[in-house]
């Protein structure tokens, strides 16, 4: 179990970590785009 | 891990869902193409067929039937597989299929008459033909049939498998089909009691807000009905294609209860523009829609994941370099992977949607039409024909050869540039005013009208495109079906890794996760329920002359 544990740290999910950065930001350059079109009409 | 062989009795079953979804595909696909080509303005249609009665065969059979066949024989087919069914079992399966397609038969006939041009949404006080509502509620009834047994097969298991944990795929079915039930509920009740009596000249009014609301309360969990064996696929089946573990069984069934919680109290967000229901409720309800988002982002984490890892264990090092591991040239991955991609605007359309003001900018454009065409006919579909390229010829004891798999990458590739015209024609169309579900009209020549029609022309080239890949796909599962060579074709269900975590028991806890689910609708709906039965104005006299009928 304890080897177990160590390979679950030292798993490498950095790639992941920086997708799901980039996801939330589209989200949100989506969100205000279309707010910001709301605020001007 | 245990997984049952499909008898041929089994198979059977499984595969005339499959070939009702598969003509489905065929019928309303041709009926968006015509859509596409009328509101070009450069054809109109011919002998005399009504535009609404095109549009009402699209929604109705492409986003009821078609999905509702799919999702209930592939899921049959996971309980199959995982948890096994008995003769009985498939038995009841037969009738849920019968009575099934009996409604779905009744209902396309009363709107291929023009008896029922009343669109998927079917609003009052418009009244189409009564046999059309039977023909719905029969779909609804044969559904329930279908989620009796999926929940019979688990039990089953469980009995005979006392203290271990359900198989993933079994559980997320399970929870598909709770959330079906509780969410149809209230459109068979619309249906059955409002409607219907109304239609037969029983009762003389309805009220129109009601059957409106009853509708959203099921047609928001309606989109996730049609996006959990998407998700299934993606969390369960995927990682065993790339040839990668389950990333975390906890995490995937944590994901598929926060969906069952969250997708139900939410229905208000599709009537933010509608007179008759409190803002406070309708804020209430936007708030709880937001809350979808932290399982479709769990959803996401965890895809990206299995994707890092499973490249990692084969030895790429680069911070992207696993991305490059994956089999681009395998459609059963392919499809699916552009369905997540096309998510990625899908799910920030539905965040747009769903926001009180901002709706207003886009409600009852087509802008709207843009999204779904997104989500349900890009991420899910695409998903399902991933699906389809491996369980139809498992289900056939065929094989998906190398030639169907390249047909099957162009398929996608077609599909993928079809929508791309398409959608993004309909967003901005939308965004500059354009309504969604009408026929095509110049509006006495307005200024702004005149922006529109070169993204009506775009959607007819896109519409175009995608009536190809609908052709395509249909040749392609009647090759799988019928005439590719005999062989075995894997069923691909990912295992856990030897040393996952242990997934918490409560996880399974079905009374604690269905009783929040229950506690929250009555929170978002009671009082507003009763506000809006108590204050509503009269009710409505039906209205046969708008749709045609005399």
């Amino acid at each position: 179990m304890a080897s177990a544990k160590q390979t679950k740290e030292d798993a490498n999910l950095k790639g992941t970590l920086i997708m799901v950065m980039i996801l939330g930001v589209i989200i949100l350059v989506f969100w205000f785009g279309i707010y910001g079109l709301f605020l001007s009409r | 891990m245990e997984l049952f062989n499909f008898s041929k009795k089994e198979s059977r079953l499984y595969m005339s869902f499959m070939y009702v979804t598969f003509v489905s595909l065929l019928v309303g696909g041709l009926m968006g193409l015509l859509q596409t080509l009328v509101r070009s303005g450069k054809y109109t249609l011919p002998f005399n067929i009504d535009y609404y009665t095109i549009l009402t065969t699209h929604g109705v059979v492409l986003g009821l039937v078609l999905t509702t066949f799919f999702i209930i024989g592939f899921q049959f087919s996971l309980m199959g597989k995982t948890v096994g069914i008995s003769d009985k079992q498939i038995m009841w399966g037969w009738v849920s299929f019968w009575v099934m397609l009996v409604g779905t038969v009744l209902a396309a006939w009363m709107i291929l008459t023009g008896e029922a041009s009343v669109l998927y949404t079917f609003y009052t006080p418009l009244r189409a033909h009564p046999i059309f509502y039977i023909g719905l509620a029969l779909v609804i009834i044969g559904s329930w049939i279908a989620a009796i047994v999926n929940f019979r097969q688990l039990y089953v298991w469980k009995k005979a498998h006392k203290g271990e944990k359900s198989p993933l795929l079994a559980f997320m079915v399970t929870i598909n089909m709770v959330m079906w039930v509780v969410a149809s509920l209230g459109v068979a009740y619309s249906v059955v009691v409002l409607i219907l009596p109304w239609s037969l000249g029983y009762v003389a009014t309805v009220n129109v807000l009601l059957t409106r609301t009853l509708f959203w309360y099921f047609g928001h969990p309606l989109v996730y009905f049609w996006l959990l064996p998407a998700y299934m696929a993606w969390y369960a089946i995927i990682p065993k294609i790339i040839g990668g573990k389950l990333f975390s069984d906890s995490l995937a069934r944590l994901s598929f209860i926060l969906l069952l919680m969250f997708s139900i109290p939410v229905g208000f967000h599709h009537q933010l523009t509608e007179p008759g229901i409190d803002p406070t409720w309708k804020f209430i309800q936007v708030v709880l829609t937001f809350m979808v988002v932290i399982p479709t982002l769990m959803t996401a984490f965890s895809i990206f994941a299995t994707f890092e890892t499973t490249g990692r264990n084969k030895g790429y090092k680069s911070l992207f370099g696993w991305f490059r591991h994956l089999p681009w040239k395998d459609v059963r991955f392919l499809a699916p992977f552009i369905g997540m991609v096309a998510f990625i605007p899908g799910g920030a359309g539905g965040i747009i949607n769903a926001s009180h003001q901002v709706n207003a900018l886009v409600h009852n454009t087509i802008w709207v039409t843009g999204h779904f065409h997104l989500t349900i006919a890009t991420t899910v579909i695409l998903t399902y024909f991933g699906i389809a390229y491996w369980l139809i010829p498992h289900l056939t004891g065929r094989r998906l050869t190398p030639k169907l798999n390249k047909l099957g990458i162009i398929q996608t590739i077609i599909w993928t540039v079809g929508m791309t015209i398409m959608s993004t024609s309909m967003h901005i169309q939308g965004l500059l005013g354009g309504p969604r579900r009408s026929n095509f009209s110049e509006y006495a020549g307005g200024d702004q009208v005149a922006t529109w029609i070169s993204y009506q022309i775009s959607q007819a080239v896109g519409g175009t495109i995608l009536f190809v890949g609908i052709v395509l796909m249909v040749y392609i599962f009647i090759q799988l079906a019928f005439f590719a060579p005999r062989g075995y074709e894997e069923y691909p269900v990912a295992e856990e890794d030897m040393d996952a975590e242990k997934t918490p028991k409560i996880l399974e806890n079905w009374y604690l996760w269905i009783g929040i689910t229950i506690a929250l609708i009555l929170f978002a709906y009671t009082i507003p329920m009763i506000d809006i039965i108590k204050h509503s104005p009269p009710g409505s006299i039906p209205f046969d002359w708008p749709i045609g009928r005399s």
